[in-house]
């Protein structure tokens, strides 16, 4: 076990580093990935499992496809590609971090375990039986707000940035179109599933809305125009309805009592609501984030001026 | 019955583990794209789903082998699909066969 | 001892996964750094059903699940996004 354990925390390691060294743009991103991948296999031997989902539908779905649509959009707005002689060297910085993650070994282990952990003592006041989804939503309800908050400030500056832009299309098939068929509604039951899940066992909203991202990303892959391409009605009160509906239970809670201090007794209920517009929020963000730009209605489209 | 159990266990997993090895082996050592897409869907299909029974075997809960049917199912058809759809763009590009 | 054979599968397919990170690292053109990430991400898969069934821990089988379920987004998004057979052959 220590050996298969130690085998992981190497071959990260060896993985970080060669994700950034060199110059191949392409073999970053496909290491970056696998970086992931690891990642989430070494959350799971920690026994963080809502990090290991959480990192499993992040990192297998929607950083991948996102890095690639953002290296296809690069080489294809970039001027020039002006390699100035070789990459730079990771030496410093390997150094470095070795050094930090020793000192930080030598404190970590260096301390007294804790006598009574904080959480587990105060469980019960929080409403739900899992003790993450206790923390994000019910402990520190402000923080998770103010995440929501941040990524709709991302979906924000990403439609400000430009109109979506239209790369060339791969004709799609229909092997693609059927996997489709299978893989999204899969992906829909298994994020409902996690959702409603996070209460008592690892899951919870970020990895339900990472989930029906990726599913929102091989639609958006399939279809020309995918479903973020043109306006539609739905967008933005999709992509708004996680932060709404937390900041309106946080000002109903502030009426009432104390601010994001639920009920007594109607806690889950709250949390759940909460957790499912989060969801819903953080899918259509992450879909707005990998189609890179703000919807344009068809016949104003224009070609090639000012945008790839 | 549990020596049967045992060995079945045994042999579902060690089989799977060697198309597993076998795949990324071919990976690393055939000549082309189609050859190596070959390889990599063994470890796909066969490799996952020997071992998947070897797990749903040892641990016997319905639920959790009715999960590693799902498992599998989707990780062969993600795999299906991937061979097909990098084999056609190799083709389209004009890779013929490797012939020795 | 059914636990020590998983582990010991669980090892063997992490050494396959090895064997694929050099054909990301040292592939001669994207495709191959693909399919090697594809297999990887089955790779993944095989350790955590293995570990699993070494330790017992059903939600495991959940992680493996929800990579299985997205093993294809990003071959999708390769064939889409990078993998473009008019414009030559690139590696950067």
């Amino acid at each position: 076990m220590v050996v298969l354990d130690a085998l992981l925390a190497l071959v990260l390691a060896g993985v970080a580093v060669a994700t950034l060294n060199g110059l191949r743009r392409f073999r970053a991103v496909v290491l970056f990935v696998v970086f992931g991948l690891l990642l989430a296999l070494i959350w799971a031997r920690l026994g963080a499992v809502d990090l290991a989902l959480a990192e499993a539908a992040i990192g297998a779905g929607v950083t991948g496809a996102l890095l690639m649509a953002a290296l296809d959009r690069l080489r294809r707005t970039e001027s020039s590609r002006a390699v100035a002689g070789s990459a730079p060297s990771l030496w410093p910085v390997v150094l470095v971090a070795l050094a930090a993650a020793t000192v930080g070994m030598v404190a970590v282990l260096s301390l007294e375990p804790a006598g009574r952990p904080p959480v587990a003592f105060h469980l019960g006041a929080s409403g739900v039986d899992h003790p993450v989804t206790a923390v994000l939503l019910a402990f520190r309800a402000w923080d998770t707000l103010l995440e929501v908050a941040v990524l709709v400030a991302a979906g924000v500056a990403v439609r400000a940035v430009g109109v979506v832009p239209s790369p060339p299309s791969t004709e799609a098939g229909p092997l693609q179109a059927g996997l489709l068929r299978l893989v999204v509604p899969v992906l829909v039951v298994l994020a409902v599933y996690l959702l409603w899940r996070g209460s008592h066992a690892p899951g919870g909203a970020f990895q339900a809305g990472a989930l029906l991202a990726a599913a929102g990303v091989l639609v958006q892959l399939t279809r020309v125009p995918g479903p973020m391409d043109r306006p539609a009605l739905w967008q933005r009160p999709a992509e708004t309805i996680g932060l709404a509906v937390f900041t309106a239970a946080a000002l109903i809670t502030a009426a009432l009592d104390v601010p994001l201090a639920w009920p007594e007794g109607w806690s889950k209920l709250w949390i759940l609501t909460i957790e499912a517009g989060a969801a819903i929020s953080i899918a259509v963000l992450l879909m707005r984030l990998f189609a890179g730009g703000a919807p344009v209605a068809a016949a104003t489209s224009d070609p090639g001026k000012g945008r790839s | 019955m549990t020596e049967l159990l045992d060995a079945a266990v045994l042999l579902l997993a060690v089989t799977g583990a060697i198309f597993f090895l076998g795949g990324s082996l071919g990976l690393l050592r055939f000549p082309d794209v189609y050859t190596r897409l070959h390889a990599l869907t063994k470890a796909d299909n066969v490799g996952l789903g020997l071992l998947a029974l070897g797990a749903a075997l040892h641990l016997g809960d319905p639920w959790l082998i009715g999960r590693l049917a799902l498992l599998w199912i989707l990780v062969m058809a993600a795999g299906t699909v991937s061979c097909h759809l990098l084999a056609r763009e190799a083709h389209r590009e004009g890779r013929t066969s490797w012939r020795r | 001892m059914r636990e020590a054979l998983f582990l010991v599968v669980a090892a063997v397919i992490l050494f396959s996964i090895l064997l694929g990170l050099v054909r990301v690292v040292f592939g001669n053109e994207p495709v191959d750094r693909m399919m090697a990430a594809q297999l990887l991400g089955t790779g993944g898969v095989g350790v955590l059903v293995a570990l699993a069934a070494a330790t017992g821990e059903a939600v495991l089988v959940d992680v493996a699940l929800v990579f299985a379920a997205l093993a294809s987004v990003t071959v999708v998004a390769f064939i889409h996004r990078i993998w473009r057979v008019g414009e030559g052959p690139r590696d950067d």
